[in-house]
């Protein structure tokens, strides 16, 4: 392709997240491509001769030899396939397994995208924590196995600083496995005020457990929280009535546990999504009990209204009980002990300029009534507070790659890029002094 | 700037067929072209004579995402040194075909993507020189082109410079199918499903703007509907004894392809309907109350006539009458095939089931494109739709699942496949009843409005040209132009300008 002047050089951002993969060019508003970072797998048969050999695109030859296809994208974890595995090359938001990120970013970009990889520089973001072996590997995927002509590695946090267009700002990110707050000076990380912790884990595992264990509101039984696929029919039921449906008996012997955990996941996520909030002002029983219940239909056609637990959930990001806190020391800490840790790392005469641009960000952050309530805790401590928190749940959930897709279509970045030839010339060391 | 209307070509390139029109007229026309999307090579004309790389690069069964990629399994033999002029298409294919069997064909667009530039090239230029006598250095008109949907900016700015550089045409407007097909079906946000040969696309849209993350295909088509229908027709007796005589029987291969002839005139002639399920009951043809349209469109004739026949029928004999009857209530029709007349029975409604149960194509011995393998089973479409509208936002699916649109060929001819599909999507709505605004209640099934006299008669098979027509005519007479690229901006921007007016691509 021709190059028509001016600054463009049609650059990619890649952002991997625990949830998902975002790829697109650097310029535009929305990633093209989002794809689950989960991927299905199955194993090789023990007497793998046959079966290895066939692996066609995107299916990984695993340095082990135990996965012989992969099934990534939208319609990878997420369709039943007999015998089916899934699993995240991510744990706390680190990359632990880079074999099928490799893979799926090349799935993202070559497969969705339709682009070339060698022909365009590429972007990739990083968390704050992230360890420089790992970006290092990072570097290394991009110029040796994709042969990319440019390459950057950013901070998310930074990232979100510019998406939201500060060169200041404290980021609080929530997103699917870490929550984050990162204190950002200049387009730089104070490293110091950096704190992070699995807390959206610990909400999950909360609404799960609402959900899956027996209550007296729901006829002393959990929720049966099967997905779709596994349901042959089901009938309209009253609400907290039992529910009336068969499963798909074909399908229950091939269905792994792997598999199923994933999708009680995604459906206790959605049911997140749906219904729960946040107390705006902070827990009061009666107010949370005045509210409106709101009724819920799972896959099986199992209904109930949810009153004040819906906001019991998000009420976890917030504010843990201390019997809770007494029965397991190791509990992740909430928001606003996060904000506070952050804040007194860093210099008195900052923290005013920081809380004056919080900057609110990923798609755990996206509870109704979350900034309002993030306000008036902030507000408790601090006069003069402003929050940035878009309502765009696109711009919310991928602020990340939309800070690199600013930063990459900047004329004046350009000379960031670590070039091919820089990189044969210096090798791995130029990956820690270029990008910083 | 704007145009005359009378100048403007819609292209409708879909994966198998182009349609294209000229002009737009006051009521929207229907195509004047139909080609195939296929191009033939003379095996001997090509010049080293090497052998072209056959289909082992289009085989779908190596495929590890098979039942959700968009690959097709229609052969696909790009050679390199071919030319524009060196390939056969339309009328001159046909008839090269007919004497010559050492012909290589290749289906540039059946993947959803643009195999070879060549040859897409070479039949882009047959519909607009030879079909609608347009003349290259005199060219007035713009084009509005539909492509499918996701494809790359190299590919936009390719197609860019084969208009411009190669047509010279006066101005060129991209608009992706589904986009088209749901604005036939006047509306925003819904479910495209566009049943095609041997590949279903379904395509959600969300407030015009399609979810590409969702965007799903499954390998079931109006292939397999044929297939299986020839299949079940070899054990009707009346028909095998007329097509196969037992004094002088076809081979299998033979006698498969005469059924399949046979199949797909019967669908054609609209003699198969949709089991819908049992549970919501086909929408009765109210027969035509809207007189000015009709006679608007030049059909007041054919409707008389029509009365006439009804009111005829009626004066029959009594005798005659009970055998109507009879046969309808066996639902019988009798066909004219070739030199003889067949009768077929209901088993030509099942037509159909294949789209919502792929696994009866298991076992048909013709079906040798089906995966072996049950984990690389097609989706059914119902499992499909179902799955890609999960994939989309919580919040925007009641929205999506207020419009699901069929369309494709086949509902030209076969009525309820929408409405059969609605019912199978059951289980992914939650209780009509249920108190909510997020989750969604009910499915509603579009079609193209009636106000489109034209286009009243073909169903939903024409969506994707009329939303392309649709889109022309605002686009074009714009005086701003934002959403099409005339011939002066590419001039002076170049290619890229083609990605600069897409605002699907930004």
């Amino acid at each position: 392709m021709v190059n028509y002047g001016g600054d463009e050089v049609s650059a990619l951002v890649i952002d991997v997240g625990s949830s998902s993969v975002r790829a697109g060019y650097a310029g535009d508003d929305t990633p093209k491509a989002v794809i689950p970072t989960s991927y299905g797998y199955h194993r090789a048969p023990l007497d793998a001769d046959s079966a290895m050999t066939d692996v066609a695109e995107g299916a990984a030859n695993g340095n082990t030899g135990k996965i012989a296809k992969m099934y990534m994208g939208q319609f990878g974890p997420s369709v039943w396939r007999e015998g089916m595995e899934v699993t995240n090359p991510l744990s706390d938001g680190l990359i632990h397994d880079f074999e099928p990120v490799s893979a799926l970013m090349r799935h993202a970009v070559v497969d969705v995208m339709r682009c070339n990889i060698s022909e365009h520089p590429i972007l990739v973001t990083e968390p704050a924590w992230n360890t420089s072996a790992n970006r290092e590997r990072m570097a290394e995927i991009m110029f040796e196995e994709f042969q990319v002509p440019a390459f950057y590695i950013a901070n998310t946090g930074v990232l979100n600083a510019f998406a939201a267009g500060k060169g200041s700002a404290l980021v609080i990110d929530v997103g699917q496995t870490m929550a984050s707050v990162t204190p950002i000076v200049d387009g730089f990380v104070l490293r110091k005020g950096l704190v992070y912790s699995p807390l959206p884990q610990l909400v999950h595992a909360h609404a799960r457990h609402t959900l899956l264990s027996p209550s007296p509101l729901r006829g002393g039984r959990g929720i049966d929280l099967f997905p779709h696929q596994l349901i042959a029919n089901k009938m309209p039921v009253e609400a907290n009535a039992p529910p009336r449906f068969a499963l798909r008996e074909d399908r229950t012997k091939g269905t792994t546990d792997s598999w199923r955990a994933w999708y009680e996941a995604r459906e206790v996520e959605e049911w997140i999504q749906s219904v729960a909030g946040v107390m705006e002002q902070g827990w009061n029983e009666q107010v949370a009990a005045s509210r409106p219940p709101k009724q819920y239909e799972f896959p099986t056609g199992y209904n109930a209204y949810f009153a004040s637990e819906r906001y019991l959930v998000g009420e976890q990001l917030f504010w843990h009980s201390p019997q809770l806190i007494a029965s397991n020391p190791s509990v992740p800490k909430t928001l606003p002990t996060l904000i506070s840790e952050s804040l007194r790392a860093c210099d008195p005469e900052l923290r005013q300029v920081l809380v004056g641009n919080v900057v609110l960000t990923g798609g755990g952050s996206l509870f109704a009534g979350f900034s309002d309530r993030l306000s008036s805790e902030l507000a408790r401590s601090f006069p003069h507070v402003k929050i940035h928190s878009p309502g765009n749940p696109v711009e919310r959930r991928y602020g990340g790659w939309l800070g690199g897709s600013v930063l990459g279509s900047l004329g004046t970045f350009h000379q960031l890029w670590i070039s091919k030839e820089e990189w044969m010339e210096h090798g791995k060391a130029i990956v820690g002094q270029r990008c910083k | 700037m704007s145009f005359r209307d009378s100048t403007v070509i819609i292209i409708e390139t879909g994966r198998t067929v182009i349609r294209a029109g000229l002009g737009l007229h006051d009521l929207l026309k229907t195509p004047t072209v139909e080609l195939t999307a296929r191009v033939g090579l003379r095996r001997n004309a090509s010049m080293n004579g090497t052998e072209s790389n056959g289909n082992g690069k289009t085989s779908s069964s190596q495929d590890p995402l098979a039942s959700t990629s968009r690959a097709s399994s229609l052969p696909q033999n790009g050679q390199q040194n071919a030319t524009v002029k060196d390939y056969l298409v339309g009328v001159q294919l046909d008839e090269a075909l007919s004497t010559d069997s050492d012909i290589a064909i290749s289906w540039p667009f059946a993947d959803g993507d643009v195999r070879d530039w060549t040859q897409a090239e070479a039949l882009w230029k047959h519909v607009l020189f030879t079909q609608l006598q347009r003349r290259r250095v005199q060219n007035e008109s713009p084009v509005m082109l539909t492509l499918s949907p996701g494809l790359s900016r190299d590919t936009h700015e390719r197609i860019g410079q084969i208009f411009f550089e190669r047509f010279n045409v006066a101005g060129l407007g991209i608009l992706e199918r589904p986009v088209g097909q749901l604005y036939a079906a006047n509306s925003l946000s819904g479910v495209v499903v566009d049943i095609g040969h041997d590949k279903t696309d379904i395509t959600p849209i969300y407030d015009g703007f399609i979810v590409h993350s969702a965007r799903t295909s499954t390998s079931v088509g109006v292939r397999d509907c044929q297939n299986y229908l020839a299949y079940l027709l070899r054990s009707n007796q009346s028909v095998m004894a007329a097509i196969s005589p037992p004094e002088a029987p076809l081979d299998f291969e033979t006698a498969h392809s005469t059924l399949l002839e046979l199949v797909s005139q019967v669908w054609k002639a609209g003699h198969v309907k949709v089991p819908s399920d049992g549970e919501t009951a086909v929408v009765e043809d109210e027969g035509v109350t809207d007189i000015a349209a009709v006679i608007v469109a030049g059909k007041e004739r054919a409707l008389i006539e029509s009365g006439m026949k009804k009111r005829g029928m009626a004066k029959a004999s009594a005798a005659e009458q009970q055998r109507q009857r009879e046969i309808e209530a066996l639902d019988l029709i009798t066909v004219q095939f070739r030199e003889h007349s067949l009768t077929l029975g209901k088993e030509r409604h099942r037509f159909c089931e294949p789209l919502f149960d792929p696994s009866l194509l298991r076992g048909i011995p013709v079906t040798d494109a089906m995966p072996k393998s049950l984990a690389e089973m097609s989706l059914p479409l119902q499992e499909a739709v179902g799955l890609s509208v999960a994939q989309t936002e919580v919040d925007q699916r009641q929205y999506i699942w207020g419009g699901l649109f069929v369309t494709g060929d086949i509902t030209r001819h076969v009525k309820g496949i929408g409405i059969a599909l609605q019912s199978r999507l059951a289980p992914f709505i939650v209780n009509a009843e249920l108190q909510t605004d997020v989750q969604a209640r009910s499915i509603k099934v579009l079609n193209v409005p009636e106000y489109f006299p034209e286009y009243r008669d073909t169903g939903n098979g024409f969506a994707a040209f009329l939303g392309a027509s649709i889109t022309a005519k605002i686009t074009f007479n714009d005086s701003m132009g934002k959403n099409f690229v005339s011939k002066a901006d590419y001039t002076s921007k170049g290619p890229r300008s083609v990605i600069e007016m897409a605002p699907a691509l930004l």
